[in-house]
């Protein structure tokens, strides 16, 4: 049995060790998972998808706060079947911005018991900081670099530790939190129940519906959810502003080239990049739409480009889009 | 038998009588070679092991040889995403071009294409026509001295602020300056925005002094204490605490940007200022205390940044100099250097491998220079006999060609192309390897 203070913890902080304790004992399995968690889960993914803020009321309510508590990786199954970039990188966000909040009001000694969760390596209270970091630890957090104040430059340092403030530590945790889920991500489906699976449908939709379909070319309009796998993680991320290599931007272009997207909307959809270069981007699709230039890469192409590690039983991307698109309008009729 | 034969030829005798040691792990890098005039005209070379690598020079005799600072799975591979990146070095570089010393004045020239004007020095434009400018660049002792204070000042960092001492090997370029190679199992596993920070502290952009602790708010400007001051903080106040107690007037009216008078009427008041910045405050001396401590700091900050070569430290897919290679540009050796020996190491006397034996050139205009203890030129458009090192050097550069005598064949009566018997029967350098 665990006490409320440990259950409220572990609504907190639902990535933490207790946490997935309390998870085993109160849903053993995927099957015996209350359709109370899974609605809470549905409302956790919602508030990620629509970036807004969840504030369960569960405080004092023993039930209430274990259907939180399971709700977590229940949202996270539901997350993953959407398999999109974009989704992982809210759920991500929406978690470490929780507990960011959460960790403020905590007594010193909780913060650390979450520091020693995540496994960083710190070291509390030295030379008049609320804690101390190896500089390797600090420098693995790609996350600090997107804000100003946590750049290395505006450190304090000396022999190899970063030591940090009280809010700069906690700031240096929900970054860890972030990292850490969406690295998570996509989970193992494969023994998830289909009722979860359809559940998860529902956001699906909701989601490619903000993704309206583009009218143009060779396929009269051009739908991302008949992307091959490989184009279908690359256009996520692109939308999403992940960084792609070169070679899968190039890839990418072509094959929406291919499609008979024009050059403005491919423009455009690179324009998400974080280190879009508009100039860069010309050049390249200048190339790429001088007549006969380029054909799309082929399967085995993307395999040595290390961009497709699947078998979708075709020769090119472009045949698999098309297969989708005629078994659609097929099943239309 | 041109310029380039003439260097290949000097070069493979060198490789044929020392092995270079192969950088770390030589199977996971890629390698690319140079030309004459060319730094890198061939890349996606792998080498087996440290055998093959020595091989190669002997056999091909590259006028430049670069590595990559990465690790790879399968180094000749192309496209870059297909050698399986691995890891990577950290590496940094020092040029003595970027520092713009005065001695440019003596050893560099300019010429304008448009109008034909020439002069001294690196100018941006044509100080005639306001054209842009091709330049010959030169270096010298004062230069390459000032790359290696910079070395110094960089080992400082590493170790006082990242905690890095092991794993850091320091060599000449061979031509301007020093690069700076740190190897950790720590470094190898940094992504290129780790590098970007670690480049960012150590040249100090964006850096922001509010969030270290220097504001001004109400009426008074706060600073750290230098007590308890780490990192960027500390290598501030104590930039601080030299100009208020021994820089002198001179450079606090650059770095405030106010007149000298003032300056030294402030300078007067030293102590309340070192005593302020003890405190964790900046006094009020000045009408504009906001302003005058602003540009106080950014002085600081930009004395303190290190002038790194961003890209050659942050870009994992460059490739550098081969440390113990010849530079095809001066024929100087990429010498490893000691960090106990750095402070005597002259990179004019010690990176010297060819012989004193005389050689016959034909030079273009070449400004007075320094090799081996002595000097050399000025010279005119005009055939001479150099030592081969300083031969070597002057073609390399492209400032003189190996002299044929007309009516002679090659190996006739010449001492331009006899190189091979030169360096064989050469004298005792410093640090030569040839005797």
């Amino acid at each position: 049995m665990f006490t409320m203070q440990e259950l409220s913890f572990a609504q907190k902080y639902p990535f933490t060790s207790i946490a997935k304790s309390i998870v085993k004992e109160s849903a053993p399995s995927l099957s015996s998972i209350p359709a109370e968690a899974k609605e809470r889960a549905k409302a956790i993914l919602a508030s990620a998808l629509s970036n807004t803020p969840y504030n369960p009321k569960a405080e004092g309510s023993k039930e209430l706060l274990l259907n939180e508590i399971v709700a977590f990786p229940v949202a996270k199954i539901y997350a993953s079947c959407l398999s999109s970039e974009e989704t992982f990188r809210k759920f991500a966000r929406l978690i470490s911005r929780s507990s960011f909040e959460s960790l403020e009001k905590e007594k010193d000694s909780v913060i650390f018991d979450v520091a020693a969760e995540l496994k960083i390596r710190f070291a509390p209270a030295e030379k008049g900081f609320f804690a101390s970091l190896p500089l390797f630890d600090f420098l693995k957090a790609s996350f600090m670099q997107s804000e100003p104040y946590m750049k290395l430059v505006n450190q304090k340092l000396d022999s190899g530790n970063v030591y940090l403030n009280r809010n700069e530590f906690i700031r240096f945790l929900s970054g860890t939190i972030f990292e850490g889920i969406y690295s998570s991500f996509p989970i193992d489906l494969q023994n998830v129940p289909k009722s979860i699976k359809e559940d998860a449908n529902k956001f699906r939709e909701r989601k490619f519906s903000d993704m309206k379909a583009i009218s143009f070319g060779k396929f009269s309009s051009i739908n991302p959810e008949f992307f091959p796998p490989c184009y279908a993680e690359l256009y996520s991320k692109l939308i999403s502003s992940s960084n792609l290599t070169h070679i899968a931007r190039f890839d990418i272009a072509v094959f929406l080239a291919a499609l008979g997207m024009n050059k403005e909307k491919i423009k455009e959809l690179f324009s998400n990049a974080p280190n879009y270069d508009e100039k860069k981007t010309l050049y390249h699709l200048d190339r790429i739409f001088s007549k006969g230039k380029f054909l799309p890469p082929s399967c085995i192409k993307l395999k040595e480009h290390g961009l497709c590690d699947g078998d979708c039983n075709v020769k090119n991307p472009v045949q698999y889009y098309g297969q989708r698109v005629k078994e659609t309008r097929k099943a239309r009729r | 038998m041109n310029n380039e034969e003439f260097l290949k030829k000097a070069f493979a005798w060198h490789y044929a009588r020392k092995k270079i040691a192969a950088p770390p792990s030589p199977e996971q890098r890629e390698f690319g070679t140079g030309s004459y005039g060319k730094k890198i005209d061939k890349r996606h070379i792998s080498f087996k092991d440290s055998d093959s690598f020595n091989k190669f020079l002997v056999a091909d005799a590259p006028l430049f040889i670069s590595y990559s600072c990465a690790y790879y799975k399968r180094p000749s591979a192309t496209p870059m995403e297909a050698k399986g990146f691995l890891g990577a070095d950290l590496i940094y570089e020092f040029d003595a071009d970027d520092f713009n010393q005065e001695c440019v004045q003596e050893h560099d020239s300019w010429e304008c294409k448009k109008c034909g004007a020439k002069g001294k020095g690196v100018p941006e434009k044509c100080s005639n026509c306001g054209s842009g400018v091709s330049v010959e660049q030169w270096v010298c002792g004062k230069c390459l001295g000032r790359a290696k204070e910079n070395v110094f000042r960089l080992l400082g960092i590493l170790k006082d602020d990242f905690g890095i001492e092991d794993g850091i090997s320091v060599n000449f370029s061979g031509s301007k300056g020093y690069h700076v190679h740190v190897r950790s199992e720590n470094v190898k596993r940094l992504g290129s925005k780790a590098r970007i920070e670690l480049v960012d502290y150590l040249t100090g952009s964006q850096l922001n002094p509010e969030s270290l602790g220097f504001y001004y708010d109400v009426g008074k400007f706060y600073s750290p204490r230098e007590k308890t001051a780490l990192g960027w903080q500390r290598k501030i106040l104590l930039r601080m605490k030299k100009i208020f107690s021994s820089s002198g007037h001179e450079e606090l009216s650059v770095a405030a940007g106010i007149a000298s008078s003032t300056a030294k009427r402030i300078l007067n008041e030293g102590s309340i200022i070192l005593n302020g910045i003890n405190m964790g405050f900046l006094p009020s001396v000045y009408s504009k205390n906001e302003k005058f401590w602003n540009s106080v700091i950014s002085y600081c900050i930009s004395k303190e940044a290190l002038p790194i070569d961003r890209q050659t430290s942050v870009d994992i897919r460059k490739i550098v100099r081969v440390p113990e290679t010849l530079h095809g540009s001066t024929g100087l050796n990429a010498s490893v250097v000691e960090i106990g020996r750095l402070k005597d190491y002259d990179p004019l006397i010690d990176s010297i491998v060819f012989s004193e034996k005389p050689v016959t050139v034909k030079t273009a205009l070449v400004p007075k220079f320094c090799l081996n203890g002595k000097s050399f030129g000025p010279f005119k458009e005009e055939t001479l006999e150099l030592p081969m090192y300083a031969g070597i050097y002057l073609i390399a550069r492209g400032s003189a060609t190996a002299f044929f005598p007309s009516g002679k064949k090659p190996g006739e009566n010449n001492r331009a192309i006899s190189a091979e018997m030169a360096l064989e029967s050469g004298s005792t350098l410093r640090n030569g390897l040839h005797t």
